[in-house]
C-alpha cells in the first residue's frame, strides 16, 4: 500500500508544480502582449506557488513523504530491523506471520521481515526510477531542444519520430524487450529510460519554441551571440524549471513501470524491488496485510493519472 | 572615405510571405513590410524615422542589423556591401552597429543579472579577456547609460528595475561594444512620459560624447524634433519625405507629413494650425493601393494619384518628397 501512497504523493507533487508553472508557461507564450510594469517575476510567483502549496494538505504530506522514502533508501541497512539479504535459518513458525511488534508488516513465505524488505526495496525502486528517468530526461531534453530551437526539417523529423514512440504502448513493448533480453537491473533501466522520453521531448520543444520567440533572444543575436551561447545562456535557464518538473514525473513513471515489470515476473531476479515483493506475494500465497488487493487498483489508477497529467499540462 | 557613404541603403525591400489567400489559389501573397527604401546616414548623424504603427519601421531596423534577410536592395557600410554576409563577417559588424529594442520589459533575460547582461557582448566577442578590464568597460557603459553608481545595479535582476532603468541596461549592453551606429527602435514608446525625455536626452548626449550615429525610430514626430539632424517620414513601407529637421518640421511638403504635424499638440494656441484628420485606416500592407500608396487617405489627392506612383522629387539639396502635386 505504501508504494501506492508514495506514487500518489509523487504525482500530486508533480501536479502542483505543474500548476505553479502553468501561468508562467503561458506568460512565456504570450510574453509579447504581457507587458507593462507589473510583469510577473520569478521571485513573486514562487511565493505565490508556496502560498497555494502550503494550504494544500495532500501536497504538504507529499512533500514530507518524498524525503522520507529517499532517506529510507539511503540508510536502509541502519533502519531495517532485519537483514533482508541473509538466508538465515528459520522455522516453520516464522512464515506468514501476521504483523506484530517484532515484525511490523509480518513475514513472508521465506520467513523474512516484510518491513525490512520494503525498506530495501525502496533502494532498487529508486535506483531504477532515477537512472531510467535520467536517461529519459537527457534524450527527451536534447531532442526537444534541438527540434524547438533549430526547427525546419530537423523538427519535423524529430517530432514524427516522437509521435511514433508516443503511440507505441510502452508497457507491452517493455515486456517484450525485457522478455527477449536478460531481465537484469541494467536492462530494465535502459528499457524504461529509452521508452520514456516522449512527453519530455514534446514539453521541452514547446517551451523552447516559446522562449525562442522572446525578444531577449533576438537581442542576444543582435549582440553577436551564436546558437551555442543562446541555447546555454538564454534557452536552457528558462526550460530548466519545466525539465525539473518533468523529471519528477518521469521518476514516478519509471518506478511504476519497474514495479509493473517486476510484478509480472520480468524483474531482475537477484534484486528485491517493490514490484518484486508484490510478485512474490501474489505468486507464492497469501499476502500479509492483503497488500495485493489494496495496491493493484490504486496502481492502475495512478498509471492513468501519470499518463494524463503531462499530456494535459503539456498541450 | 567620404562622409556620404558611411551607411548607404539602396532600394531595400522586405516582403514577408503571407500565405495563399485561399486554399487552392496559385499565387501566394506578400506583406510589403519595407518596399523600396533608400537613404544614407552620415557619421555621427541622427536621423529620426517617423511613421505610424505597422509601416515597417521595426522591419527596416532588423534588415539593417542583418537579423532579417532583405528581399531586394543593398546596404553598404563604409563602402562595403553588407547586404549578405556569412556568420563570421556579420559578427564582426555587430561591434559597429548595435540596436535598442522597442520593449525593455521583454528584451532582457529574466534569469540573468544586469552584470551578466552587459558583460555578455564582451564575452561573445572575446573583447577584453582580462576580467578586471571587462568589469571596467561594463562599469563605464553603465555610467554612460545613466546607471549611476554602477555597483548598485550590477547584481540585480531585470525585474528589480523600473522600465526606464531596464531601457538604460539595454542601452549599456549596446554601448559596451562601442558601436558607431545605434538603431533605436522606439526606445521610449513603452515608457512613462516623464522618463521618455530622460532617455532621449541620454541618446542626444551619447551622440555628442561618443560620436555615435543614431537612427531614432518613433511614431511620435513631436518627441524627436530637437535632437534629430534629419527626419524621414515613412508610410506603408516607403519613405515619403526626407529632409533636415527644419525642412520637414517647418516646411513639410508631403500631405502625410502635414497631417502628422498638424496633430502634434502645440503649447501656444496662436501657433496652432488647422488639424488634418486622415480619413480611413492604414491600408493593409498586403494589398498596397495602386498609384500613390497614400491616395486613399490623402485629403488633396487628384485623379492621377490613383494610377501613377509618384517619384521622389528633389525640393532642395537635402529635401525630397514623393508626391505628384510637387511635380512642376
Ligand atoms: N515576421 C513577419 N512575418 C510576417 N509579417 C511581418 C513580420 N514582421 C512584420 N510583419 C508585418 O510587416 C509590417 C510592418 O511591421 P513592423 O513591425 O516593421 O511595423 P512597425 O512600423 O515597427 O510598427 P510598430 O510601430 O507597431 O512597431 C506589419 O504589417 C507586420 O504585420
Ligand atoms: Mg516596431
Amino acid at each position: 500500500m505504501l508504494i501506492a501512497v508514495a506514487v500518489i504523493f509523487a504525482n500530486l507533487l508533480a501536479d502542483l508544480t505543474y500548476n505553479y508553472l502553468d501561468p508562467r508557461v503561458n506568460g512565456v507564450a504570450n510574453g509579447e502582449h504581457n507587458t507593462g510594469p507589473n510583469h510577473k517575476t520569478n521571485g513573486c510567483s514562487f511565493l505565490e506557488f508556496w502560498q497555494t502549496f502550503s494550504k494544500t494538505v495532500s501536497a504538504l504530506s507529499a512533500l514530507a513523504c518524498l524525503p522520507v522514502i529517499i532517506f529510507l533508501a539511503i540508510f536502509a541497512p541502519w533502519i531495517a530491523p532485519y537483514d533482508s539479504s541473509s538466508s538465515a535459518v528459520f522455522q516453520v513458525g516464522d512464515i506468514y506471520n501476521p504483523p506484530s511488534a517484532s515484525h511490523w508488516f509480518g513475514t513472508d513465505d521465506a520467513g523474512q521481515d516484510v518491513f525490512s524488505n520494503f525498506i530495501f526495496g525502496a533502494r532498487i525502486s529508486l535506483i531504477v526510477g532515477f537512472f531510467a528517468a535520467f536517461i529519459s530526461i537527457i534524450i527527451g531534453g536534447v531532442l526537444g531542444l534541438v527540434a524547438g530551437f533549430f526547427g525546419g526539417r530537423w523538427e519535423n523529423f524529430i517530432m514524427r519520430f516522437t509521435d511514433i514512440f508516443l503511440v507505441i504502448p510502452d508497457l507491452p513493448l517493455m515486456v517484450v524487450i525485457v522478455a527477449l533480453t536478460k531481465p537484469s537491473l541494467l536492462n530494465i533501466i535502459f528499457v524504461i529510460g529509452l521508452l520514456g522520453w516522449t512527453t519530455t521531448a514534446r514539453v521541452v520543444r514547446s517551451q523552447t519554441l516559446a522562449v525562442k520567440s522572446r525578444k531577449f533572444v533576438l537581442r542576444a543575436r543582435a549582440v553577436g551571440a551564436g546558437n551555442g551561447h543562446i541555447i546555454s545562456r538564454h534557452i536552457l535557464p528558462l526550460v530548466m524549471p519545466i525539465l525539473v518538473v518533468q523529471a519528477v514525473l518521469v521518476v514516478s513513471l519509471a518506478i511504476l513501470n519497474e514495479s509493473a515489470l517486476s510484478f509480472i515476473g520480468l524483474g531482475d531476479p537477484t534484486t528485491l524491488s517493490w514490484g518484486q515483493m508484490l510478485n512474490y506475494a501474489f505468486g507464492r500465497g497469501p499476502c500479509p496485510l492483503g497488500m495485493v488487493g489494496v495496491v493493484l487498483p490504486r496502481d492502475r489508477h495512478c498509471m492513468g493519472g501519470v499518463g494524463v497529467d503531462p499530456a494535459r499540462a503539456g498541450a | 572615405m567620404s562622409k556620404e557613404n558611411f551607411l548607404e541603403v539602396r532600394g531595400l525591400k522586405k516582403y514577408f510571405d503571407a500565405g495563399r489567400p485561399a486554399l487552392f489559389s496559385r499565387e501566394s501573397r506578400f506583406v510589403h513590410a519595407v518596399d523600396d527604401v533608400s537613404f544614407n546616414l552620415r557619421r555621427s548623424e541622427v536621423i529620426a524615422l517617423v511613421g505610424e504603427s505597422g509601416c515597417g519601421k521595426s522591419t527596416l531596423s532588423l534588415l539593417l542589423m542583418g537579423l532579417e534577410e532583405p528581399t531586394e536592395g543593398t546596404i553598404s557600410f563604409e563602402g562595403r556591401d553588407i547586404t549578405h554576409l556569412n556568420d563570421k563577417e556579420r559578427k564582426g559588424l555587430r561591434r559597429k552597429i548595435q540596436m535598442i529594442f522597442q520593449d525593455p520589459y521583454e528584451s532582457l533575460n529574466p534569469t540573468q543579472t544586469i552584470e551578466e547582461i552587459i558583460n555578455e557582448p564582451l564575452l561573445v566577442h572575446g573583447i577584453a579577456p582580462d576580467k578586471s578590464e571587462r568589469d571596467e568597460r561594463v562599469k563605464k557603459a553603465m555610467e554612460d547609460a545613466g546607471l549611476k553608481p554602477a555597483e548598485v545595479y550590477l547584481y540585480r535582476f531585470p525585474h528589480e528595475l523600473s522600465g526606464g532603468q531596464r531601457q538604460r541596461v539595454v542601452i549599456a549592453a549596446a554601448l559596451v561594444l562601442e558601436p558607431e551606429i545605434l538603431l533605436a527602435d522606439e526606445p521610449v514608446s513603452m515608457l512613462d512620459v516623464s522618463i521618455r525625455a530622460e532617455i532621449i536626452n541620454l541618446l542626444a548626449e551619447l551622440r555628442i560624447t561618443r560620436q555615435i550615429a543614431v537612427i531614432f525610430i518613433t511614431h511620435d514626430l513631436g518627441s524627436v524634433g530637437f535632437f534629430a539632424d534629419r527626419v524621414a517620414v515613412m508610410y506603408l513601407g516607403r519613405i515619403v519625405e526626407i529632409g533636415t529637421m527644419l525642412e520637414v518640421l517647418e516646411k513639410p511638403q508631403h500631405p502625410y507629413t502635414k497631417a502628422l504635424l498638424s496633430v502634434i499638440p502645440v503649447p501656444n494656441p496662436r501657433l496652432r494650425r488647422e488639424r488634418i484628420i486622415l480619413q480611413g485606416e492604414t491600408p493593409n500592407p498586403i494589398d498596397v493601393p495602386s498609384g500613390c500608396r497614400f491616395h486613399p487617405r490623402c485629403p488633396v489627392a487628384i485623379s492621377t494619384c490613383k494610377h501613377s506612383d509618384p517619384p521622389s522629387i528633389t525640393l532642395s539639396k537635402t529635401h525630397q518628397a514623393s508626391c505628384l502635386l510637387l511635380v512642376k
